[in-house]
Formats: C-alpha cells, structure tokens, sequence
C-alpha cells in the first residue's frame, strides 16, 4: 500500500444524486473538483452528519471518483446511515479528505484478484477502474448474502474481465462464500497481486487462504473512526508493526501484516 | 476597538484563553485547518516516561452525544518527545504545555527532570487523572493525600510552572483542587474523562477492549461546568476549564462560572477547525456585548 495524497480537504460539498441501488444500500454522489481530483482507491472520506445526537464523522471509502465527482457506496446499518439516505440532492455535508493510504497498484504487474464481501464492494470498484485505465486486467469474486444485495453487476462486468457473483443463499450464483470458492479462483486466475475488502473473519480467511497459495494481498479494513487523521490513536489494530491507526497507517494494509484476534 | 481576548496563567502570556486538550489535537496534522499561533496555548498529548504502546482495541465507543475512549496514553516517551517533537513546536509563537503522566511518583519526578533541561516548553500540566492506564494516573487524582504528595514533590523540582489536570471521578473535585493549591499547584484543569462503559448485548462482551473508558463530549459538559464553579471558589490559582466544549457558547458558559482560560478536546476529532472557531465566536460575542476584557465576564455569573 501506498501513503495518500498529502492534500487533506475539509469542505461543504453538494449532493448530486442518492439513490437506493440494492436491498438498503445506496450510492451518493458528491460535488468536489478538489477531491475528485486526488482521491485515490482505498482512501475514505470522512462525514460530519449534523443529525440529533451523533457525534463523530463517518467513514466512506470512495467507490468511484471522477474529475469533479465522488461517488460512496453505503449500507444502512445505524442511526447516521439512514440520515445519510435520506438527503437529497443540493444538500450539502461537511466532508474531511481524502484521507489514509491508498491499494499499491505495483508497475510490473498485468492481472489482479479482486476478493468482496457485501458492502466491502465499495473501494474494489474504484481500484478495477484504475486498473483498467492502466491496462491491468481485473478478475472479481464478490459475494453477498442475498440477491438483493448485489450492486452495480452490469458495471463490474465491464470493468474487469470476469466477474464470479455469489450469495449465501443461493439467490444468484453459486450457494457459496466467497472464502468456500476463493482458493480454486485464485489458482485459476493466477493474479500477480490481490486486493480484499469486507467483514473481518472474511479478510482473515482470505488472507491466509491467498497466503498459502504464495499471492500478495492488500486487505482494507472498516474501522470507528475517531479523528480521521492519525491523532487520536482511536481506531488502532494489531499488526507486526505493533499498534497501527487504521485512518493514518491504513485503512489499507498488507494481508500478512495484521495480526488477527 | 477589538476586544482583548488576552489572559495570563501562571505567568505565562496568552493570546487568548482557548487551548486544546491533551491527547486531541496533533500539531501537524491538523497544520493544514490551523494555524497554530491563533491558539492560546497548545497541551500536547501526555508524556510518559518510556514509550507506551497503549490500549487493545477497539478503543472508541460512541454513545449518545459523548465517545468513550480507551486509548491508554499510547506516546513514544519523553526522549522522543524532546527530539522529534518539541524543536518542530518551538518554530510557532505558541505557549507549549506539556501534559505528563506516570505510574510512579518517581516517574513523574524523571519526566520534569528531562524537561527542565528544555528551553522551548511554558508549563508542565501534571496528568494525575486519566482513568485508562492500569497503574498510576487517575490514582493520584482521586486521593487527596497522593495528589498533595505528588503535587508538592513536582513543585519543588519543576523549572516551569505546574498545572494539575483534576479528575471528575470524585465525590468532591473542590477539595482536591484545595489540596493541590496548597502543595504548589500554579493553575488547575478540569475536567477530565469520567469513567464509563459500554456493552453490546449482541455478544455480550464489553464495546472497549480497556473494558471501561474515559467518556468526553457534550454529554459530559454540565457536569464540567459545576465542577469547574465549584472550585473556582474554593481557589484562588487559575482555573482551566474543559469537558464537552463543542463551540463559544460552551466556552463562555466555563468563562461565567470561573474559568479564566478553557480548552477543547472532543470537538478538535469532530471539527478540526474546532479551536479557532470558537476564538472568533467568543471574540464576535464580546463585540456584540461591549466587553473589552475578559476579565469582565471570567467568574461574572449571577446567582
């Protein structure tokens, strides 16, 4: 993983679109020629929600960002995600970065292994899309628990060169997670490099299982977040480093690096 | 005229009466949102005598408008700090506290002798109440006898004026200010975390992996400012004031009850820009009232 851009925004920005785009899931876009500009994939946004009782910004990672647009991929799971489903567009919310470190994207390599799980989608989009640019083929297993939880499929297929969709019940695709199938795809694909995003014991699994097959790998990790920016010491996990902020060190890190609970 | 938002604690010359608390604002990082000669004073983050690596995670819990912290004074010790840290502060025309904590009072006693030998530092801010360490710390801040114990020994070797930073875990917060003012105290801070917890009843275990933490933010702010009333009447050294400040309006209720400087923790996390937007507040609010001084609302409240 690489550290991100030095330039740090804190900003009012516009909604331009918020839409639900699977089962309780929605993609907002924002105005923001200054962050759009640098945002990076693997590096987040951090959101102040002026709503009741909430205190501390939110994390996002970007899921798309393009000349004067950025785009979050979100779930609602609590009290500020559903505030966040419901603004509209011309609204505006006070945004922090890009801030955290970004995927690697090494120069030597051609074909890479995207591995998400549900909401963990979100980064991987971004980075394929970078790929592509730079003529690196991408090859994407992604599972949800349900059907209804699938986002963007037509969007993925063109982005990578195969795209593996699976559910944990079965409602499209394999019956399967993503962890069951990853080790016959990843010796398939055969990637120079993998990247991961999605629930903890998900990215443990992975990791030990492309570990064993001798595959470099760079997981993003979703953590509360205090600061955002490296201060608080808030959102630390264990890794061979020692205590690492996953808003400064991270969100990105190498697969090998973390040492699991 | 502009009003003077200028105060003097201790001895030292400030700019005006708003600093940030320890442990919340990191100098270099929050450069780009801030600039630091704007501050009244800066507290760094406390000090401890050998690095510390700080608490297991996960060390945050929100709650209903507060955080639960469990951080555990996670620093690279003082060496470091007066290496790396401090000939980078010393470049703003800002006074630098420095806030120190120890398990031991010998700990304590070694930390200021490391920063006697320094020239860029104003004060030294004895942390004798962060509640997440296992030794020391909040120890010292809950007993009367320790805290004048330590208190006094710290006194006589410190080079630099000393503030002590007060618990609220307490039952009566004005008698340990009483006894820190009598052992040698130049200023006292207030308030720090209050103990909390939290539990997820989905798995049944503790949120923070310190079990408790340090609950701060505006959840906590009421109780700061009788705190802070209380013992600015009882004493007669300078009082600073914080818990919960989140904007002027919060600063300006510490001011009324006695407060003669204020500093901000939580709301530097939320707001980088935190800080010096409640200097211009409190300043707008001085325009629109006619004070020129901050001597004319400090303590002013009327009962």
């Amino acid at each position: 993983m690489k550290k991100g851009d030095n330039l740090i925004f804190n900003l009012s920005v516009e909604v331009i679109s918020n839409q639900m785009i699977a089962s309780e899931v929605f993609k907002i876009k924002f105005f923001s020629k200054e962050i759009a500009s640098v945002a990076k994939p693997g590096q987040f946004i951090h959101l102040k929600l002026d709503y009741e009782d909430i205190l501390l910004r939110r994390p996002f990672s970007f899921y798309r960002a393009e000349k004067e647009t950025f785009e979050l991929l979100f779930q609602i799971v609590g009290k500020g995600t559903a505030f966040l489903s419901k603004l509209k567009p011309k609204e505006k919310v006070d945004v922090l970065g890009p801030l955290g470190n970004c995927f690697s994207l090494p120069n030597n390599i051609s074909r890479i292994l995207l591995v998400a799980g549900g909401i963990g989608i979100a980064p991987l989009r971004f980075l394929a899309e970078v790929a592509k640019k730079k003529g690196i083929e991408s090859y994407l297993l992604y599972g949800t628990c349900s059907s209804n939880k699938i986002v963007d499929l037509a969007d993925f297929k063109a982005l990578t060169k195969e795209a593996f969709i699976l559910t944990e019940d079965g409602s499209f695709g394999e019956k399967a997670m993503v962890t069951d199938l990853l080790q016959k795809f990843a010796h398939e694909v055969a990637p120079d490099y993998a990247y991961a995003c999605g629930p903890r014991l998900m990215l443990k699994e992975v990791v030990k299982i492309l570990i064993s097959l001798n595959i470099k790998v760079e997981i993003a990790l979703e953590e509360v977040l205090g600061c955002g920016l490296g201060v608080c010491h808030g959102c630390v996990c264990q890794t061979t480093k020692g205590y690492q902020t996953v808003c400064r060190d991270g969100p990105v890190f190498e697969g090998k690096s973390i040492i699991w609970e | 005229m502009e009003p003077d938002l200028s105060v003097e604690i201790s001895g030292i010359k400030m700019k005006n009466p708003v600093m940030t608390a320890s442990g919340t604002f990191g100098p270099k990082e929050y450069l780009p949102f801030v600039e630091l000669n704007r501050l009244g004073a800066l507290v760094v983050k406390t000090v401890t005598l050998k690095s510390r690596p700080g608490n297991p995670p996960p060390r945050l819990r929100e709650t209903p408008c507060g955080v639960l912290n469990s951080i555990g004074l996670q620093n690279p010790g003082v060496k470091v700090f007066i290496k790396e840290d401090l000939p980078w502060l010393s470049q703003f025309d800002v006074p630098i506290i420095v806030s120190v904590g120890g398990e031991t009072v010998e700990e304590y006693l070694k930390i200021i002798e490391f920063l006697n030998e320094t020239k860029e530092i104003s004060a030294v801010e004895l942390n004798i109440s962060c509640p997440n360490v296992k030794k020391g710390g909040i120890f010292f801040g809950v007993d009367p006898d320790e805290a004048a114990n330590l208190t006094v020994k710290a006194k006589k070797i410190s080079r630099f004026p000393l503030w002590v930073k007060l618990s609220p875990n307490v039952t009566d917060i004005s008698l340990i200010a009483k006894v820190v003012e009598e052992s040698g105290a130049d200023a006292v801070s207030l308030i720090n975390t209050i103990v909390g917890m939290a539990v997820d009843v989905k798995t049944f275990k503790p949120y923070l992996g310190g079990i408790t933490g340090g609950l701060s933010g505006p959840a906590i702010k009421p109780i700061a400012v009788r705190m802070v009333w209380e013992v600015a009447k009882r004493v007669k050294i300078p009082v600073i004031g914080m818990g919960g400040i989140m904007n002027a309006h919060d600063a300006l209720e510490f001011f009324l009850v006695g407060a003669k400087a204020v500093a901000v923790g939580t709301a530097n996390l939320v707001n980088p820009k935190a800080v010096l937007e409640i200097i211009s507040g409190i300043k707008k609010y001085m325009k629109e009232k006619g004070f020129k001084r901050m001597g004319e609302i400090v303590g002013k409240i009327i009962i």
